[in-house]
């Protein structure tokens, strides 16, 4: 349902965007073009001076020669440039076994059982772990050394990690609904595989052929150069490369040219392969410069706005909240409200309300990607708007969110992250924060309290974990909570009795709590004042009292009214 | 399962050692018998008498039956024989011997530059470029490790010696002899991997620190340092560990290459001149070594990995 | 077999069904003899939590999973464990999903979702353009949609063209799994009261499955309450919701939240 919105999950911004290419994209473009240019027309032109001996033996660089010449006299300008084009046809060529042998066999083993396919995939994940040049080597072993034997080594030794990405992409794709419904539909699965899973998989595989290519580059060119290679008299840049190394003491110009080249041909790759990349990836495509996200603010307007009651008062004081994108959409419209100590504030909206970027916001945790500015956001007696210690307010300020299992840290264990503030804050030493965590634990009537802290949290349900989240609050005496749809992901049986604890938890501390939700029957239950927000606005704000009798004024709550009416058991039963 | 998933999880491991060990053997085996034609006459050489031929099939058991072949060949492993060179008629154990130091020591050294470097590396950029901030540096940082990743270990090496042993004359080009020997060749095989593992370590941070439990982390105001040391590491190393297995195995691909060019004696050296001598025993025995080794080195990694991260441990790997 | 009779026999009939997931330390019983039958045009509300086997169910029906024990007979197909997994009828029973983001191919537009229906092997949106449109109006979408991708469509829209997907081979069942979980409040309605009607014009046998008991009322004739894998309830919607017999239907029923049993503060 409503999660804090990012830039990238902000799509009304990026649909309007062209993909444009990027700087990266285009300079390799204009390289690549370059170098099939040369690749075309070299050969012709230099091929006679790239053949042509002479007396005149490893020069240095000079005005005929700008890279000087070999041992034998030939010009080295023209060879490295007369080398591109075997060096790409056979890089090409290459690039072409691995990819196309690499996708046919990942899709190809979605057709197997899954018993066959498990195996060849662990068989071909052992071929990935071995080196591909090893590889390579045993193949240009079994052929001989040559350019043939060396592309078509370098080729297979890259179909292994080709198997493997493609059959690792296409595994999401194939647990998709539309590849079950498709089957369902009695579409056979070869067809499947050509019509959902390739097509959504041809971007990312462009970006791996390009990288694969500059691979392949380094490898063949790699091959050529310890001699296993392309051998004399013919010649690419891996052997330009080998014969001028010996010489490096005399003339190091020997060694520039087929260096440029190989380096020019790899890093066009690479750069098509990034910019392609860059492209499809929608973070780095809403890059907006110039503002700083993922801070609040004072508004510049603030000191209109006169204290209305002493904010000291209440736990959570707002006015005229506002969020805005990098880009600049408001996507919170000046939002003002209080919460009382021991009082419980619902805020009810549907997806992209702005309902939990106001509740983020409010703790002072404002998303990355957007910036909020307020004219005043006092939360648990600390001014937000100015300096705060990190300490005090870690205490005063608990947080529950929304989905259990992925707001706790998968790597650490409960109480590792749960006495952290305790501990890091206050200076409570471990043993003392594990015993208090296990005492709370205890108060939430959570089962064998004292040794629940030492699971990872991947061992507990979401009841429990929500629960655990909220024994947190109790262990700093938070003064207050603010929960974000912290029942959503929950089953119903368990959803109430999570809701009763975080009731009980929030009188024995005596806290405010701000509790956002979509469903409108929670809140009707649980809070004292509901706060109805849509399109980055609070609509209207409605007592207990007013909600129990439905004395709504506002259209959109009134049609959200009816519509969790309609998603109630029993029409007729209510008191 | 739940009580003891470490024996579980080692067993696994155990098993897929000795399968691929096993697929080792086999290939390594295979090689002379795949070779297209007559391998005693490709060994023997093109001018070689019918009768020199035939010295080499009988010297070399081809012969015999497979089957026989095979289990002489297996038995021979078994003793710790890997059969002798054809060309000089040592050892192929003593080759290896005499070898294997050297090529190990760079790899080592490379492996362990590699992580440190590349670790540090991508999660500062990750920090500094969160939310699109500084998007100077994550331009920056693309086009320079694209770059790098376009150097090829021989011309890093060839640069390398250009710069620091001809221009400046301050290192030694080449040989084994000392320590400052050593600098050149792991510079050499370590610029690339450390280029592909700070972008992998980056982009991995990134996904790290978009997660719901940083926010988690964020709302206890740990301090960016101490939120990023205690709850971005821990679950950046699993996904790291797992795919640097296969950036690490490419460095000793790198290692065998950057031999050539530092004129250093390690098995990279050995086994490209056994390909071109055709001296197949020595290339069986060298191939199967580092085939070993790179096997050796994943197992470990997804040990360290199920250490690092339980999950792992019970899947029994992060990937497929 | 003469009309009358088949009538009278149950479109779909569940009878003591059995199903294993998985195996050594990670096996569990999904299901467990779970029986109930579905009578032609009738809708059969699946009620249960996470964990029930409810998904488990639905995936058995449309094959997906293997019987482990008990048998399933769909149409005048027999389904028990010894039953090949060979292609089955497209006609016999369709499936809408759940999620409205993973059951359209993000790469082909709502036309060619149907088309592919329509016609598994070749999925030529031209040849049926006409019924095409005729059904994505039925499902109340808006003109023009056909030749429209899937990131053009709001949540809600997209289950409406999965809907119609699944209803245009006119199968004889249909098993629309949380169909509505993952849209806000107002669309699950729209969405909710398209289905309601749609059951009607079209006499859809159907398998509405939903974690919220309160979702499935509008919907279905009787319901049936899956905890644990094992059938707890079965009855008329009316005997369901006012009277169960169940403990667990029960909890189930004063834990939706606006419901008469539904008490967070003393």
């Amino acid at each position: 349902m409503s999660t804090v919105l990012t830039p990238s999950s902000a799509a009304p911004e990026r649909t309007g965007r062209v993909r444009r290419a990027g700087p990266m994209l285009i300079t390799g473009l204009i390289l690549l073009a370059l170098l099939v240019l040369v690749a075309v027309l070299a050969p012709a032109l230099l091929g006679d001076e790239a053949r042509t001996l002479s007396d005149r033996r490893l020069l240095g660089p000079t005005a005929d020669h700008p890279l000087g010449t070999d041992e034998l006299g030939r010009d080295l300008f023209a060879r490295a440039l007369v080398a591109t084009r075997t060096t790409l046809l056979l890089t090409v060529a290459a690039t072409a076994i691995s990819v196309v042998a690499g996708v046919v066999l990942g899709l190809l083993v979605w057709l197997m059982p899954q018993r066959i396919r498990d195996l060849v995939l662990t068989a071909n994940a052992v071929a990935v772990a071995f080196p591909g040049l090893v590889l390579a080597l045993v193949v240009a072993a079994v052929l001989g050394p040559g350019a043939m034997s060396a592309t078509v080594a370098v080729g297979i030794a890259g179909i292994p990690s080709f198997v493997r990405l493609t059959a690792n992409m296409a595994a999401p794709i194939m647990v998709r609904d539309y590849v079950s419904t498709a089957r369902l539909l009695g579409v056979p699965r070869p067809i499947v595989l050509g019509r959902h899973v390739l097509p959504n998989l041809g971007g990312p595989l462009l970006v791996l052929s390009a990288n694969s290519f500059a691979v392949t580059l380094t490898e063949l060119s790699g091959l050529s150069f310890i001699g296993l290679g392309v051998q004399n008299p013919e010649y690419d840049f891996g052997r330009l490369l080998a014969d001028g190394l010996p010489h490096v003491y005399v003339q190091p110009a020997q060694i520039v040219g087929p260096s440029v080249m190989l380096v020019l041909a790899g890093a066009a790759a690479m750069f098509i392969g990034d910019g392609l990349a860059a492209r499809s990836d929608p973070r780095l495509r809403s890059l907006v410069r110039g503002r700083r996200t993922g801070v609040l603010r004072p508004a510049r307007s603030a000191a209109t706005h006169e204290p209305d009651r002493d904010p000291a008062d209440s736990a959570l004081s707002v006015r005229d909240l506002r969020v805005t994108t990098a880009a600049g959409r408001e996507l919170v419209a000046g939002v003002s409200f209080d919460v009382g100590p021991g009082e419980i504030v619902g805020l009810v909206g549907e997806s992209g309300s702005g309902k939990s970027l106001t509740a983020m916001s409010a703790a002072g945790l404002v998303p990355d990607g957007v910036a909020a500015t307020a004219g005043r956001v006092t939360a648990a007696g600390h001014d937000l708007l100015g300096p705060v210690s990190p300490g005090d307010l870690a205490r005063d300020v608990a947080l529950v969110y929304q989905d259990p299992i992925s707001t706790f840290n998968p790597a650490l264990t409960l109480e590792s992250q749960l006495t952290e503030v305790p501990r890091v804050h206050l200076g409570v030493h471990r043993r003392r924060a594990r015993e208090a965590l296990a005492e709370s634990f205890r108060e939430l009537r959570i089962s064998s309290p004292d040794t629940r802290g030492r699971q990872h949290p991947h061992e507990l349900s979401g009841g429990m974990l929500q629960r655990a989240m909220i024994a947190a609050a109790l262990l700093t005496e938070a003064k207050l909570i603010i929960a974000d749809e912290p029942t959503t992901a929950l089953d119903v049986t368990v959803q109430a009795e999570v809701l009763r604890r975080f009731v009980a938890a929030k009188d024995t501390l005596g806290a405010g709590m701000l509790f956002i939700s979509h469903d409108l029957a929670v809140v009707e239950a649980l809070c004292d004042r509901t706060l109805v927000m849509r399109g980055g606005q609070v609509v209207e704000e409605l007592t207990r009292d007013q909600l129990a009798r439905r004395e709504v004024t506002h259209p959109y709550t009134r049609s959200l009214l009816a519509a969790t009416r309609y998603l109630e058991p029993t029409e007729e039963t209510h008191p | 399962m739940r009580a003891r998933p470490w024996p579980v999880f080692l067993a696994r491991k155990a098993r897929e050692f000795v399968l691929a060990v096993a697929a080792l053997v086999v290939l390594t085996f295979a090689i002379v018998h795949l070779i297209p034609g007559d391998p005693a006459r490709v060994i023997a050489g093109v001018d070689a008498s019918s009768e020199q031929v035939d010295a080499v099939r009988t010297q070399l058991g081809l012969d015999l039956p497979l089957g026989t072949q095979f289990l002489d060949h297996v038995s021979g492993l078994l003793r710790g024989d890997l059969g002798e060179s054809y060309r000089t008629g040592q050892p192929v154990t003593d080759v290896i011997a005499t070898r294997l130091p050297f090529t190990l020591s760079i790899a080592l050294v490379g492996i362990a530059v590699t992580l440190v470097v590349s670790l540090a590396l991508g999660l500062a950029v990750a920090g500094l470029t969160r939310g699109n901030r500084n998007p100077w540096l994550d331009s920056a940082f693309g086009w320079v490790t694209a770059i790098v990743l376009a150097l090829p270990v021989y011309v890093v090496g060839a640069i390398l010696i250009v710069l620091f042993a001809v221009t400046w004359r301050v290192l030694p080009a080449g040989g084994a002899s000392s320590a400052a020997a050593y600098i050149l060749p792991t510079l050499a095989i370590a610029s690339g991997p450390i280029a592909s593992m700070s972008r992998l370590v980056r982009r991995e941070a990134a996904v790290v620190l978009e997660q719901d439990f940083m926010r988690t982390a964020r709302g206890r105001r740990l301090g960016r340092v101490r939120e990023y040391a205690r709850h971005a590491v821990p679950n950046l190393l699993a996904s790291t560990l797992t795919l640097s297995g296969l950036i690490l195995a490419g460095m000793i691909g790198g290692a065998i290459v950057v031999e050539t060019v530092f004129a250093w004696p390690g098995l990279g050296r050995a086994v490209v001149e056994s390909i071109i001598e055709r001296d197949y025993a020595l290339t069986r025995g060298i191939i199967l070594v580092i085939g070993v080794a790179a096997v050796t080195l994943n197992i470990v990694i997804d040990i360290v990995l199920a250490a690092v991260d339980p999950r792992t441990l019970r899947a029994g790997r992060a990937l497929v | 077999m003469s009309t009358a009779a088949a009538v009278r026999r149950p479109a779909v009939e569940i009878d003591g069904l059995g199903v294993v997931l998985g195996s050594g330390a990670h096996r569990t019983e999904a299901l467990r003899g779970v029986s109930f039958t579905i009578a032609p045009g009738c809708s059969v509300g699946l009620v249960g939590e996470s964990g029930s086997g409810k998904s488990t169910l639905a995936r058995v029906l449309a094959g997906l999973v293997p019987i482990g024990s008990g048998r399933v007979r769909i149409g005048d197909e027999e389904f028990t464990p010894g039953t090949s997994r060979r292609r089955r009828d497209p006609g016999l029973l369709q499936l809408v999903p759940q999620d409205p983001y993973s059951s359209l191919s993000p790469r082909r537009t709502a036309g060619q979702a149907l088309a592919e229906a329509m016609d598994p092997r070749r999925a030529d949106v031209r040849a049926h353009r006409t019924d095409i449109e005729e059904w994505l109006a039925r499902v109340e979408l808006p003109a023009g949609s056909a030749d429209k991708y899937p990131h053009e469509f709001s949540g809600g829209q997209r289950q409406r063209i999965a809907i119609a997907r699944a209803l245009c081979v006119r199968p004889r069942v249909v098993v629309a799994d949380e169909v509505t979980s993952a849209l806000d409040v107002s669309v699950q309605v729209e969405v909710l009261e398209l289905l309601a009607q749609l059951r009607v014009e079209l006499e859809l046998t159907m398998l509405f499955i939903s974690h919220d008991l309160a979702v499935v009322r509008h919907v279905s004739d009787e319901v049936a309450v899956l905890c644990a894998g094992e059938l707890r309830e079965f009855g008329g919607v009316r005997q369901v919701y006012t009277a169960p017999r169940d403990d667990y239907t029960r909890r189930l029923l004063d834990s939706v939240p606006g419901g008469p049993g539904f008490r967070i503060r003393a």
